[in-house]
């Protein structure tokens, strides 16, 4: 069951995300493994605080935290997976979109390109690999709980790289939520079901 | 006319091909119009909002969810777009809300 959790900065999408992995886990009877996937680099001190107050309140909860600020991490993760029994499945929190897509898109290395105007192409070419290493997390996941974030609601930019960063943010929210079981949006700390519905 | 409404890049020409084909109207022979911010001068809202909804299908881009703009242009512009939306709302005889690829109807 693969849910794709989106919101606003502050809107509380990453305490319902927690709430319902955890509420998995409760329900596996805390046997499955509980994967915390963590996105954030941390290049300064505000970065660093972030981390630490969400760890704070992940802390004693069950949670391996994984770091994976990249496509390639993510997808060291996934190959990590493997099938088994259902009781046994990972219930797996990833958080979030928002920071995984920038830190590959603006890698050091890459991002020279990043600052140009991007066709669909490009976008479609960037978001593919990250999209299948998700697919691949969601068939071999109990639960999936997937964190995104809603960036869009100033409307376009005229900044060529924040284009190209809403672009491949919404493509691959929607190439995630057209394979998800369920996406909502969080307002308020409370879920606006899409697609499927949870509690 | 039928609305979709929803924030930029959420998928919103998508879902009214999805719509057309769902409904049995090709798309080719179909009216459509996009409406990102504020199109021409904001002065008559309701005639604005009158010739858009003769189309069959308009595609709203929300655009007033972000700071207040510094520019009393762009302010004022942003502002009609949000009026001009439940404008066309108000018209249509549908409103879908677009978010990452699926509708949902509010309307």
């Amino acid at each position: 069951m693969t849910t794709l959790v989106a919101g606003g900065a502050a809107s509380g999408k990453s305490e319902y995300a927690e709430r319902l992995v955890e509420a998995a886990y409760a329900a596996a009877d805390r046997r499955s493994p509980l994967w915390y996937i963590a996105t954030m680099a941390a290049p300064d001190d505000e970065s660093r605080e972030r981390i630490r107050k969400h760890r704070d309140r992940r802390a004693g909860k069950g949670y391996e935290t994984v770091e994976c600020p990249d496509g390639d991490a993510l997808a060291a993760f996934a190959a990590r997976l493997t099938s088994g029994a259902e009781e046994d499945l990972p219930v797996i929190l990833l958080d979030d979109f928002g920071n995984l897509v920038a830190n590959e898109l603006f890698a050091p290395d890459r991002v020279e390109a990043a600052l140009h105007p991007m066709n669909d192409e490009q976008v479609a070419r960037f978001v593919q690999p990250l999209v299948e290493t998700l697919k691949t997390i969601h068939r071999l996941a109990g639960t999936l709980v997937l964190v995104s974030n809603d960036v869009f609601g100033d409307g376009p930019s005229d900044d060529p790289g924040v284009d190209n960063y809403m672009r491949c943010l919404a493509a691959l929210d929607r190439s995630v939520a057209a394979f998800a079981d369920n996406v909502c949006e969080v307002a308020a700390g409370l879920p606006d079901y899409y697609k499927g519905g949870l509690s | 006319m039928v609305l979709f409404t929803g924030p930029l890049y959420s998928g919103k020409h998508e879902a009214a091909r999805a719509y057309a084909e769902a409904t049995g109207k090709p798309w080719a022979d179909l009216r459509v119009c996009e409406v990102q911010g504020m199109p021409g001068a904001p002065e008559d809202l309701q005639a604005a909002a009158d010739e858009l909804a003769a189309n069959d299908i308009v595609l709203y881009t929300e655009v007033g969810s972000g700071l207040v703009p510094v520019d009393e242009e762009e302010r004022q512009a942003r502002e009609a777009a949000g009026r001009l939306s439940i404008l066309l709302a108000e018209r249509a005889d549908e409103v879908y809300r677009v978010f990452c690829g699926i509708a949902k109807k509010l309307k």
